[in-house]
């Protein structure tokens, strides 16, 4: 007989209690929908009740505020009158920084609050990293208060689009104000001839940065007694082309003393009697110095008052002198100290430095030197930052300007070569150059944050009474 | 649920809100000074929104606690589950700006991808499996029933062949229905079947080969459809042996052969059947525990963020 399959016969195989056994996929379904929202629930519980809000986080905080990433209330404390929420607030960051305005003729409604271009939660980027929308929702249509025009450039969306060109180079004739006469050319020139023999001088055998502790290749400090004087008696600018920058961003003024005088090639000699050189200051001071060593010498060789006429050394159109004639001291300072100062504002000074001499003044003019240590004084420059490059990649005419007026500053076409947007470049966002805040209308700030490790060293302290 | 020509609105809601959403986070994106964030304005409609959809989409499972409830057709609910949840992903995305943040949030994040793809994984299974099994298990019975229809096959093998032998040396004492349990036929299913081994007059010669077949291959088979070298587990080498043993029996035995090697077949469909059946509800258990998990922290994570 064979096997027959027909409903009745398959419907009798059924229990019809069947849905009701457990089955295992449904029994593990079960546990599995109880175990997991339940073990959630406790995990959260057990971070609130630790008060530990760090899974709350939406991201790791930036290098600067790693110290708070226990510590969220040190930030996000409660709003006034506000029972719920509790946001970073500018008066929060203001607690430990400030944040100087941006520009005094800045409309106030569009002061951007502190978490809005420094985003917080992002890892450990730079707070600083800004986008460039954030200057740009104002400098992409600069407005002022009153409507009028802005002495700014009204549109700047990009560094490569849109920015303007370096402010000098948009006069009518750029040039460097600097009144020194460097010759680039000559000194850059390949068999450069020196009292050690020629050379081939480098960039940065003249020009370096102030925290450079590299030695002088071609000086020889034995053979440079004088020192550049210490700039704190003159003027502000002056002292600031000397003053030490650690942070190694700019350029320094060429000392003298270091890399013209010390190498032998611009030596201050005043007088072949002596072989003293006199320091590189200003006219009084070199006067002061000339007569000083004058009046030492003859009080050591009064033998050299009597000065004996050589006839040979007279020119024919000159009447014969007296045989010989006897000096005194003080004669023979003032005679010996104007022929040296008229060698040294007449060739020596001169050579380098614009000097105007007055009829009936004692000492000539030296002109300021008007050296620019800072060209971009809206921007910041680091020279750090690019001490791996070839100087002349971006100063090309360094090797050939024989003009001290021809200005050797890259254009901006030369930083977009690298500053521009996309993977085969380096950054080009504004924060890159540019400075929102102030910084020379900062305040300073009384501290009253204690690092959370330090604070909870203080409260054990405190509690055991030691 | 098959995905058929009945998805087609929801298909074409769903693609709107998607274009519409990407077109209003490209532009976003584009003009937020930082790039997108779940804390602004956008990012937050971003979030409700995804997490509106979850809801919806975690919804379905009380839907179908309480079937005889007016709330809307279960297919309906269904379809709603499939899209709007698969919605959900790109919203949430959209709201983290594609970056997962911290702990929790990368959490919740990672969940709803596991939760979303197992839900893709099981909804393709779902629309091409029950087809296989219609196609290759044209025998299919209740899943939770295989295993006492197993018992019953074991049952039906032992009368055939006592009816052919006249008994078989151990027999399998089966209880079919448990104790207290209903089964479909009533008073019919409980009569006995079989009867004695004269009908077919075989010496017991002639019905050792199947006697030997059944003691040696059959049973341990049907005890055991799962454990591996059994040539009865595998089509084509059950019908060589089948063919084998037509051949050493007489052909008054073979209707019993037939029956034996249709039980086979069934024993074979069921073996499948319980494989696909697996396959196609297993992925339940990662999509439906973690959704739940999924849905209670993001009601944690969207206090804490709002509050700081």
């Amino acid at each position: 007989m064979p096997r027959v399959r027909t409903t009745k016969t398959l419907a009798q195989r059924i229990d019809l209690n069947y849905f009701n056994r457990p089955i295992p996929l449904r029994r593990w379904r079960f546990w599995l929908c109880l175990i997991l929202p339940v073990v959630s629930f406790l995990w959260i519980g057990w971070k609130l009740a630790a008060r530990d809000f760090q899974p709350y986080s939406s991201g790791r905080l930036s290098a600067g505020h790693v110290l708070l990433t226990r510590d969220c209330t040190t930030c996000h404390v409660p709003e006034k009158n506000a029972v719920f929420f509790e946001y970073a607030s500018d008066q929060a960051c203001m607690t430990c920084h400030d944040g100087p305005i941006h520009q005094e003729k800045q409309i106030r409604e569009r002061v951007p609050e502190c978490g809005s271009c420094h985003i917080e939660h992002r890892g450990s980027t730079r707070l600083i990293a800004t986008s460039n929308q954030s200057c740009v929702q104002c400098h992409a249509n600069l407005e002022t208060k009153q409507g009028t025009s802005t002495t700014y450039f009204k549109t700047i969306t990009a560094f490569n689009t849109d920015h303007p060109e370096m402010a000098i180079f948009r006069a009518a004739s750029p040039k460097d104000p600097v009144t020194i006469k460097v010759n680039h050319y000559v000194h850059m020139t390949k068999k450069f001839r020196t009292p050690a023999g020629d050379v081939q001088l480098q960039c940065k055998d003249c020009h370096r940065q102030p925290a450079s502790r590299e030695p002088w290749k071609y000086a020889s400090m034995e053979a440079a007694p004088v020192s550049t004087p210490p700039p704190a008696s003159g003027p502000a600018v002056k002292a600031d082309l000397y003053a030490p920058d650690p942070s190694r961003a700019l350029m320094t003024m060429p000392k003298f003393a270091e890399s013209c005088s010390a190498s032998s090639c611009h030596p201050l000699q005043f007088d072949a009697r002596l072989p003293d050189q006199v320091p590189h200051d200003k006219p009084d001071v070199v006067h002061a110095f000339v007569v000083k060593k004058l009046e030492a010498y003859i009080a050591a060789h009064p033998a050299e008052l009597r000065e004996g006429f050589e006839e040979e050394r007279r020119l024919p159109s000159r009447p014969a002198p007296a045989a010989a004639r006897v000096l005194t001291p003080a004669q023979w300072v003032s005679e010996h100290t104007a022929a040296a100062e008229k060698l040294l504002w007449g060739k020596t000074c001169r050579q380098c430095h614009s000097i105007t001499i007055t009829e009936g003044e004692p000492l000539p003019k030296v002109a300021d030197t008007n050296y620019t240590v800072r060209w971009l004084q809206r921007a910041r420059f680091d020279h750090d930052a690019h001490r791996g490059f070839d100087c002349k990649s971006c100063h090309e005419k360094a090797l050939t300007s024989q003009d001290s007026a021809e200005l050797l500053l890259p254009k901006l076409a030369t930083c977009k070569d690298c500053h521009a947007p996309g993977p085969a470049h380096v950054e080009s966002r504004c924060f890159e150059c540019h400075a929102y805040h102030d910084w020379s209308k900062r305040k300073e700030v009384i501290p009253t944050f204690v690092p959370p490790a330090i604070r909870a060293r203080l409260q054990a302290a405190s509690t055991t009474g030691h | 649920m098959r995905i058929d020509e009945t998805h087609r609105a929801w298909l074409i809601i769903s693609v709107i809100i998607l274009a519409a959403s990407t077109a209003v986070y490209v532009l976003y994106a584009l003009a937020a000074p930082h790039g997108p964030r779940g804390g602004s304005a956008i990012g937050l409609v971003f979030g409700f929104t995804g997490f509106g959809f979850m809801i919806y989409a975690g919804l379905l499972g009380g839907r179908k606690k309480v079937p005889i409830w007016r709330l809307g057709r279960a297919q309906a609910w269904m379809r709603g589950h499939l899209w709007l949840g698969l919605l959900a992903l790109p919203l949430i995305l959209f709201h983290g700006g594609f970056h997962f943040g911290g702990l929790l949030t990368t959490i919740l994040l990672w969940l709803l991808i596991i939760t979303v793809v197992s839900g893709v994984f099981g909804a393709i299974l779902q629309h091409y499996l029950p087809r296989i099994i219609l196609e290759r298990v044209p025998m299919e019975t209740i899943y939770d029933e295989i295993d006492r229809v197993r018992e019953q096959l074991r049952a039906e093998a032992e009368v055939f062949v006592a009816d052919l032998c006249g008994g078989v040396p151990e027999p399998v004492a089966i209880e079919l229905v448990p104790e207290g349990g209903i089964r479909a036929g009533g008073f019919t299913a409980m009569r006995p079947r079989g009867g004695g081994g004269a009908q077919y007059g075989l010496t017991e010669e002639e019905a050792e080969p199947i006697r030997s077949f059944y003691n040696t291959e059959l049973l341990p088979f049907l005890q055991n459809p799962g454990q591996p070298g059994s040539r009865l587990a595998d089509d084509t080498r059950a019908q060589a042996a089948f063919t084998k043993l037509r051949m050493l029996v007489p052909p008054a035995a073979h209707p019993v052969v037939a029956n034996l090697e249709n039980l086979c077949e069934e024993e074979r469909q069921l073996t499948r059947q319980a494989r696909l059946h697996r396959v196609l509800h297993v992925w339940l258990l990662v999509h439906i525990p973690l959704s739940l998990a999924l849905l209670l922290l993001s009601f944690f994570h969207a206090v804490i963020a709002l509050r700081y």
